[in-house]
């Protein structure tokens, strides 16, 4: 099992989530990640805006490769997770939720860190979605600290 | 390049996202506590822990970063392109500055140790 039970929990939190594709010359693309779910051992769902994700997409398709972030707003505690893509669809009514609760979930955290103003992400243009499962292949501490970036698991 | 609007974006108040990719096409994504404007067509980031980031652009100096507003969590896509490394002179300086500063905001004292100031040059900016 690559995904330690300590970050199955930290991954149901409210948390800041990113992902990175490449492209055929290897040039990356960063997306936004709104929401995510533990899909099985060692697979990964999570969600993303099809309305700024046609590169992101076509890069999942050219190669699967995926890179996952993971980071809190409190404590900077952070995770990559790298990985390759299972299957690419739209999102289905109960991941829609998911993701508008994750939305609000985050305004609330932005708030109580005094980033913003209440409702600025309430706005977030999400729907449609796409769900993008991948099977994880490495796991990795990226926790500001000296001796951060250490692999913690991998197949 | 570079516009007004994003320069807040910059101040640290928020982190920013750097992807890179290694000289086998694996894809690598890590927050970064600042990246730094220095005019309209370069920025910086602080060279602190990343050591997969500094090898990835060592063998592809192309990235991409995503710099946010504190408060409007509006978003910037920049592709850019490695120019060099700084490790003393004005800019290294500010940069040590203002990461003291985030450390500060953040309750990281101690914790950030500038190693070189990274410098940039803009290629394209996208509004997400």
């Amino acid at each position: 099992m690559l995904l330690p039970n300590q970050l199955k929990q930290f991954l149901l939190e409210p948390r800041f989530y990113w992902m990175a594709t490449r492209n055929q010359d290897f040039i990356c693309e960063i997306h936004r990640v709104l929401g995510v779910q533990v899909a099985g051992t060692d697979i990964l769902r999570i969600f993303i805006y099809q309305g700024t994700a046609s590169r992101t997409k076509e890069n999942l398709l050219a190669n699967k490769l995926i890179a996952f972030s993971v980071t809190s707003g409190f404590t900077f505690e952070s995770y990559q997770i790298k990985g390759k893509l299972l299957e690419i669809r739209p999102v289905n009514e109960e991941e829609e939720v998911l993701m508008k609760n994750y939305i609000v979930e985050m305004d609330k955290m932005l708030v109580a860190l005094g980033y913003s103003v209440s409702g600025v992400l309430t706005e977030t243009l999400y729907t449609p979605a796409w769900s993008v499962e991948f099977s994880i292949e490495q796991v990795f501490d990226q926790t500001p600290k000296v001796g951060t970036g250490k692999l913690l698991t991998s197949v | 390049m570079i516009t007004e609007d994003m320069k807040i974006a910059m101040q640290g108040i928020l982190p920013s996202l750097i992807a890179t990719c290694d000289a086998d096409g694996i894809p690598n994504i890590a927050v970064i506590s600042q990246t730094y404007y220095i005019d309209k067509d370069h920025v910086a980031i602080s060279h602190q822990f990343f050591n997969k980031t500094i090898r990835n652009i060592q063998s592809n100096p192309h990235v991409c970063l995503m710099i946010i507003h504190p408060s409007e969590v509006a978003m910037w896509m920049l592709h850019a392109t490695h120019s060099h490394a700084e490790n003393e002179g004005e800019l290294f300086d500010q940069m040590v500055m203002q990461l003291e500063a985030i450390a500060s905001m953040i309750g990281m004292e101690g914790v950030f140790k500038l190693q070189a100031a990274e410098v940039f040059n803009v290629d394209s900016v996208e509004f997400r």
